[in-house]
């Protein structure tokens, strides 16, 4: 069985019911009920729920120390995040979003394959390409100061903004796992 | 004590290798080592000629992997410097006649005869390259300061890496006029990008070109930064390691630096 992060939930029911009543003899198989959970969560957030949905939620984020050198490639299947720079020749792959705390200068491919909600953000943001999803942009030589800057989707394309300016997650009400 | 086999590499063409062997090579001899330079471009072989030996070449390096004849007899004498040897490499095979392991039993035979082993990788990161680093101790990056050739240098220190092998980084061509006005790239971007330790930095010299048409190593001539500097390289690694780093300059000597300060001269000269 291969058991992803959140989003296959359903499946997984279909598989554990077929599992149980093959192996186990079991009659039937009842899920939850699911309009009381959908019920809790409407709220404005009470801190129980919140901390409870944090406790069993599961962020799958790769983080490696180093450089990434021209030829090296890092893939992670969700989150990753580098501890160094990524030198020019040099990829970081992931299925979620991408985080160097360094220099960005080489590719960073993000959302694989198809989350347009993942993010690129580096100290040093000087890529020479970057993709979220389906979407590519190449990176402009600009001899740009040192901030912290990260790329997203608007619109259908991909913007690149300083992040202490512009941060998006600043408008989210309370902590949520990604 | 057990000779040291370093390899001389550094991903892309041209930038220095053979010539970097024989002058460092030949430095070491010349600092009392018994020093043998092994050249491993099978095929296109470079090290003779620039060593001035390439007429006594009957052995070649591939002769003594397969046991045609012992390392004694592959081993041709420099006649000008004591104690410098040149096992050449072959003309006439390509890089895939030898294999990993003969070069491992080779550097075994030669560690016991030699203080120096230094071995000239060929270019790129396929059999040539593998063959030339399997049994190195330490390695030696030639790099100039150019993106193309920094890029390569990247990816091969990842493969010396990789092998548990430790590079050090020698820049060579360095143009000091061009990186003041900004149109190359310094040391120190190069090695902030590289990330190892810098063990030489070497300028553009016109005394190369003629060392290596006439089969003079860069060493032995007269009047030549670029020999100077490979001197250097050789002491600090025979056991000055605090011997400076020697920034090239350009020419501009204290009488120039006086008149410019106090208004004479040409603007830019």
């Amino acid at each position: 069985m291969d058991l992803e992060a959140d989003g296959n939930f359903d499946s997984l029911v279909v598989e554990l019911r077929k599992f149980l009543k093959e192996n186990y003899n079991v009659a039937s198989v009842l899920e939850n009920d699911k309009k009381q959970i959908k019920k809790k969560t409407d709220n404005n957030g009470k801190s129980q729920d919140w901390n409870r949905s944090l406790k069993s939620r599961r962020s799958d984020v790769l983080m490696i120390a180093g450089r990434i050198r021209s030829g090296q490639r890092i893939k992670a299947r969700r989150h990753l995040v580098v501890l160094g720079d990524v030198n020019p020749g040099g990829e970081a792959m992931a299925g979620g979003d991408i985080i160097v705390l360094g220099s960005l200068k080489g590719k960073a491919v993000a959302g694989q394959p198809d989350n347009h909600d993942a993010i690129i953000l580096a100290l040093d943001f000087k890529p020479t390409q970057v993709q979220i999803g389906m979407n590519v942009a190449v990176g402009i030589d600009t001899d740009a100061p040192q901030t912290a800057e990260f790329a997203r989707i608007e619109d259908g394309n991909i913007v690149v903004e300083e992040y202490m300016q512009s941060n998006p997650f600043a408008k989210l009400h309370w902590p949520q796992a990604r | 004590m057990e000779g040291k086999v370093i390899v001389i590499t550094s991903g892309k063409g041209g930038v220095g290798k053979t010539t970097a062997t024989a002058s460092i090579g030949a430095a070491l001899a010349l600092e009392g080592n018994r020093v043998v330079v092994v050249d491993m471009d099978i095929g296109l072989r470079n090290l003779d000629v620039v060593m001035g030996l390439e007429n006594r070449i009957v052995f070649t390096v591939v002769d003594a992997v397969n046991g045609v004849c012992d390392v004694k007899q592959a081993a041709i004498k420099d006649r000008r410097i004591k104690d410098l040897f040149l096992i050449p490499a072959s003309q006439s095979d390509n890089k895939d006649v030898l294999e990993a392991d003969g070069m491992i039993k080779l550097c075994g035979e030669l560690r016991k005869q030699y203080d120096y082993i230094i071995i000239d990788c060929p270019a790129g990161i396929e059999k040539g390259f593998q063959n030339a680093v399997a049994a190195a101790d330490e390695a030696l990056v030639i790099c100039t300061p150019e993106v193309s050739a920094v890029r390569d240098a990247d990816r091969i220190i990842g493969l010396l890496y990789a092998r548990s092998i430790t590079p050090k980084l020698v820049l060579n061509r360095i143009v000091p006029q061009m990186v003041e006005r900004g149109d190359m790239l310094s040391h120190d971007d190069v090695v902030e990008v590289l990330s190892i330790e810098l063990i030489g930095l070497v300028p553009l010299d016109e005394n190369v070109v003629v060392s290596t048409n006439t089969g003079v190593p860069a060493v032995l001539q007269k009047n030549s930064p670029a020999g100077e500097a490979f001197q250097r390289i050789a002491k600090r690694m025979n056991g000055e390691v605090d011997l400076p780093i020697e920034i090239p300059r350009s020419g501009r000597g204290i009488w120039k630096k006086i008149a410019r300060r106090i208004g004479m001269g040409r603007k830019g000269a």
